[in-house]
């Protein structure tokens, strides 16, 4: 009795990954060349930025808020890291500046939503607009090309077979697991989302915590722009296009919940490996784009669904 | 109290930052001369007021008609004003009628929709307007009072584009095209003229169904990989640049696979010259418009036209060429 009872816990609780491996295995039986090294390869790249960006996301969303500017912002930082990195100053110059620039809108997200008491939405719906403005005007509207050789290379080389792009984002998976399970910052920023005003009367700085976690997905928002216009070797200011969705869909598949308090890195992890896999198996086998939405869509309502459920099956 | 006023300081310098750069943009697009009435090209005495109303400015097509336009009005002594419509019916309708109310003697516009535009471009006509559509048309333009079109011919570049490939596969292989937003109009006429082409070539293969990837290179990047890594492609057939360089990165410099795309934008000629695509198909966005200015003026001044169909050809630019179209 208490074996099955104590399976039925672990598998809830492990859910989600249950569901990645199923997938792929279904993926590999439909399509055995999905299992190759270069596709797994493929999928880490493909994977990389999106999980940059929905780490930092999960920063804002375990603290109770939500951020719908990242993809204007990692556009915004990409064409700004094109424009600088076109030769005439070394790597680092773009890289700090794009981030430096990521950190600048996080911060305004953070003060407008923690010291103006406006909600995440709207504050974050203003950003995304004007920065996707502001990414449009310093580009004059155009992909900025010309980027340096070097600068390519970073999303196009390897370590020992292991893809640029897939360290960054193990280097990042690493620092914000660690910050978010073994510090103190870290359980504050779960205290904040768990309950606000009880944080706040326990003595937390809840406005501080609540503007940094903004903060840092901006920051990793400015990162991500970086490494993206280094893949696509343009600055283009029509990227990144949704792909707030995107992390926000890793971080609630990965079992962080959207009421705040809760979410477990591995579980973004997960979750964003499920997004790219799902991209990458439909592509391989050929499935219309206007499919691919709708699977994309189901697999986020089902996740939902089971975080409801498994949530008020514990009360 | 103190938030509330600070509040209200912010709104109002938003507000004139608003207004400031609203009236430098007025400012910007009337060339030589601060005072209509000091430009004397015109027989009466004063420049004539053209607006033209882009679909959109996001991309380098469309900057293209913006720099043409405003380098032909400023040859031709024009006051032109120009504005987006940023990909709006609603938005493009309430600009023409604006325009109509403003004194403005003539409209160029691209409609963001062909039947959708078609009513707005009739009542500019009208209230006597001269009305040019430029890059595309509307539906029956010859009976809503539109006076000319000066556009390219999507159908046509899906067909120079797919022959090119055609002729380059030796008239058979394995092929996969990528396809701009599903409903967008100037795409689904690219996929006419390929569909056109490969009609004629049975031996040449569609292994996978054309995938959508929205004009973007991350995008159009991502779904290459993933292809690259289960089918045998010999070439991959794009509706525009920007996808064509995304599927160039995923391939890789002289990969050996054939790739096309559309538009004649700078990232595609960076991509020709450094051999990760094969050549694009110009659509000379800036001729269409400046010959529609040209049009315009023309009509104006009481001339007529030659023909009110102006075509500007597409070419086929590769690694042969692209030096001459920089």
């Amino acid at each position: 009795m208490k074996e099955t009872k104590r399976t039925k816990t672990l598998i809830s609780e492990y859910f989600i990954f249950v569901i990645f491996i199923a997938l792929v295995i279904v993926l590999t039986c439909l399509k055995p060349s999905f299992i190759q090294p270069g596709n797994l390869v493929n999928i880490l790249k493909q994977a990389s930025i999106n999980g940059i960006l929905a780490f930092g996301m999960m920063f804002v969303i375990i603290a109770g808020g939500f951020d719908m500017s990242v993809g204007s912002t990692v556009a915004f930082t990409g064409v700004l890291a094109a424009m600088l990195g076109q030769g005439q100053y070394p790597l680092i110059v773009p890289l700090i500046v794009a981030m430096l620039a990521g950190l600048a809108v996080g911060v305004v997200n953070g003060v407008g939503v923690a010291v103006g008491d406006l909600p995440p939405f709207i504050m974050t719906l203003g950003t995304m607009t004007a920065v996707r403005g502001l990414a449009l005007l310093i580009s004059n509207g155009k992909p900025i090309i010309g980027i340096s050789a070097e600068y390519k290379a970073i999303a196009a080389s390897s370590i020992f077979g292991i893809p640029m792009l897939a360290i960054f984002l193990v280097i990042i998976i690493a620092i914000c697991s660690f910050v978010l399970a073994k510090t103190v910052y870290g359980r504050r920023v779960y205290a904040c989302g768990g309950n606000l005003l009880a944080a706040r009367v326990s003595g937390i700085n809840t406005t501080k915590i609540r503007i940094s976690t903004f903060a840092i997905a901006g920051l990793l928002a400015g990162l991500s722009g970086f490494l993206m216009t280094s893949r696509v070797t343009i600055g283009q200011p029509n990227a990144a296009e949704s792909y707030e969705m995107d992390a926000i869909t890793a971080c609630v598949v990965g079992g962080v919940s959207m009421s705040g308090g809760v979410g477990k890195p591995w579980g973004v992890v997960v979750g964003c490996l499920l997004i790219t896999v799902i991209a990458n198996g439909l592509d391989i086998m050929g499935v219309s784009s206007h499919w691919q939405r709708i699977v994309k869509g189901a697999i986020i309502v089902l996740a939902v669904l089971l975080d409801i459920k498994g949530k008020s099956k514990k009360h | 109290m103190k938030k509330k006023k600070f509040l209200a300081m912010l709104l109002a310098c938003v507000m004139t930052l608003a207004v400031l750069t609203g009236c430098s943009n007025k400012s910007e697009t009337t060339p030589a001369g601060n005072a209509p009435a000091s430009n004397d090209t015109s027989s009466d005495g004063g420049a004539y007021k053209i607006a033209l109303i882009q679909q959109h400015q996001t991309n380098a097509f469309q900057i293209a008609v913006t720099e043409a336009a405003e380098a032909k009005a400023a040859e031709l002594g024009v006051e032109l004003k120009i504005l987006s419509a940023d990909q709006d019916a609603a938005t493009q309708i309430s600009q023409i009628e604006q325009c109509v109310t403003e004194g403005y003697q003539a409209i160029l516009f691209e409609p963001v929709d062909p039947d959708g535009l078609r009513d707005a471009a009739k009542n500019a006509a009208d209230a006597g307007v001269v009305v040019i559509n430029i890059i595309s048309a509307c539906t029956d333009w010859e009976n809503a009072g539109i006076s000319a079109v000066s556009y390219g011919n999507n159908v046509k570049a899906g067909e120079t584009e797919m022959q090119q490939v055609a002729d380059l596969l030796g008239g058979k292989g394995n092929i996969a095209i990528l396809t701009g937003p599903s409903a967008d109009a100037g795409g689904l006429q690219r996929m006419e003229g390929y569909e056109n082409i490969l009609a004629n070539y049975p031996d040449i293969v569609q292994v996978v169904s054309p995938a959508d990837c929205a004009w973007d290179t991350a995008q159009a990047q991502a779904t290459v990989e993933s292809w690259l890594s289960a089918y045998d492609l010999d070439a991959i057939v794009c509706e525009n640049d920007g996808m064509a360089v995304g599927a160039g990165n995923a391939a890789g410099a002289n990969s050996g696979i054939i790739i096309s795309g559309v538009d004649g934008t700078p990232d595609g000629f960076e991509a020709i010259k450094d051999g990760r695509i094969t050549g694009t198909v110009s659509q000379n966005g800036g001729a269409m418009a400046a010959n529609g200015i040209e049009a315009a003026v023309t009509l104006l001044s009481g001339g007529t036209l030659e023909t009110n169909v102006l075509v500007t050809d597409n070419t086929w630019i590769d690694a042969s060429n692209v030096g001459d179209y920089e």
